[in-house]
């Protein structure tokens, strides 16, 4: 028993194309992985030292407000990170994915 | 090597090859499967949509138990984004008349065409009726040539569930067009 309703859904769906997977997918995908993999690294590498430059400048308000007498080295390596986090602003990414990968050992 | 091993040396070494090998061993049936649910003529949305269905897995592949197969959850994720991607289109995308499908266009005999025209659009049409499952089973089956037992394998069902889910989708096909097509789609007939 042939059951018509079956050639006349293989008659309409005939005309459609076969589609096809375009060749280069798998390094499509995984181009998109690294894409995604850098961004992550950069923006894990950008919060640590923004978290180490407001930790500094926490601690030094904190001394401010509280009249502590801060030790002589604080201010001076305050006034040293400053300069070196507007200059990892600018920098290439490389040197956060570098401090990244320094600070996280796991691949994923 | 086998699925399982290959993420477990991925999970511990990182190496991206390994994912890529996944990738390449997967990628055609994650497709079909894709395109089966997203219907004709949508194959550039299907790509996406695998792309979209790898990078999830990349994310989670650590959360992967091996409780089931590698392929069985790799494929619930497929048809689970394939299903959300065809909800959201139908509000994204401008509706275009069956009619317009250039497949669906006659040639040569004017009243012929026109009438197989028009009937195939009326299965077009009640074909996208159909539940998303029983559909997606009919595009495998009838469109993609996939033999029952992929079909079977993909959706994580029994071969016998596929052909019942084709049963079905046919008579709810005959339901629909049974009125229109007369005896030629309403009743059985011997070969």
């Amino acid at each position: 028993m042939i059951d018509p309703m079956d050639r006349v859904i293989r008659d309409t769906l005939a005309d459609q194309p076969q589609p096809r997977l375009s060749a280069g997918f798998a390094a499509g995908v995984m181009g998109r992985i690294d894409r995604r993999e850098r961004k992550r690294e950069f923006v894990r590498g950008a919060g640590v030292v923004l978290g180490v430059y407001w930790a500094a400048v926490l601690a030094f308000s904190g001394f401010l407000l509280a009249g502590v007498k801060w030790p002589a080295w604080f201010p001076l390596s305050l006034v040293a990170l400053t300069p070196c986090v507007f200059l990892a602003a600018v920098a290439p990414r490389r040197l956060f994915l570098r401090l990244a990968r320094a600070l996280s050992p796991s691949p994923r | 090597m086998d699925d399982e091993k290959l993420i477990a040396r991925f999970l511990e070494t990182g190496d991206r090859a390994m994912f890529a090998a996944l990738v390449e061993r997967y990628q055609d049936r994650v497709f079909r499967l894709v395109v089966s649910v997203l219907g004709p003529g949508s194959a550039a949305d299907a790509e996406e949509v695998c792309q979209e269905v790898f990078l999830r897995v990349y994310r989670k592949v650590c959360q992967f138990t091996g409780e089931a197969a590698f392929g069985t959850w790799l494929y619930r994720i497929a048809y689970n984004l394939a299903i959300d991607w065809r909800r959201r289109a139908r509000f994204r995308l401008p509706h275009v008349s069956v009619d317009k499908v250039p497949g669906l266009a006659g040639a040569s005999d004017p009243l012929g065409d026109v009438l197989t025209k028009e009937k195939k659009a009326q299965v077009a049409r009640a074909l996208e009726g159909l539940p998303d499952l029983y559909r997606s089973v009919v595009h495998m089956h009838y469109w993609l040539d996939r033999p029952v037992g992929e079909i079977a394998e993909l959706l994580n069902i029994p071969e016998g569930t596929v052909k019942s889910y084709l049963f079905r989708a046919r008579s709810a096909l005959r339901a629909v067009l049974g009125r229109s097509f007369g005896s030629a789609a309403g009743e059985k007939t011997s070969s």
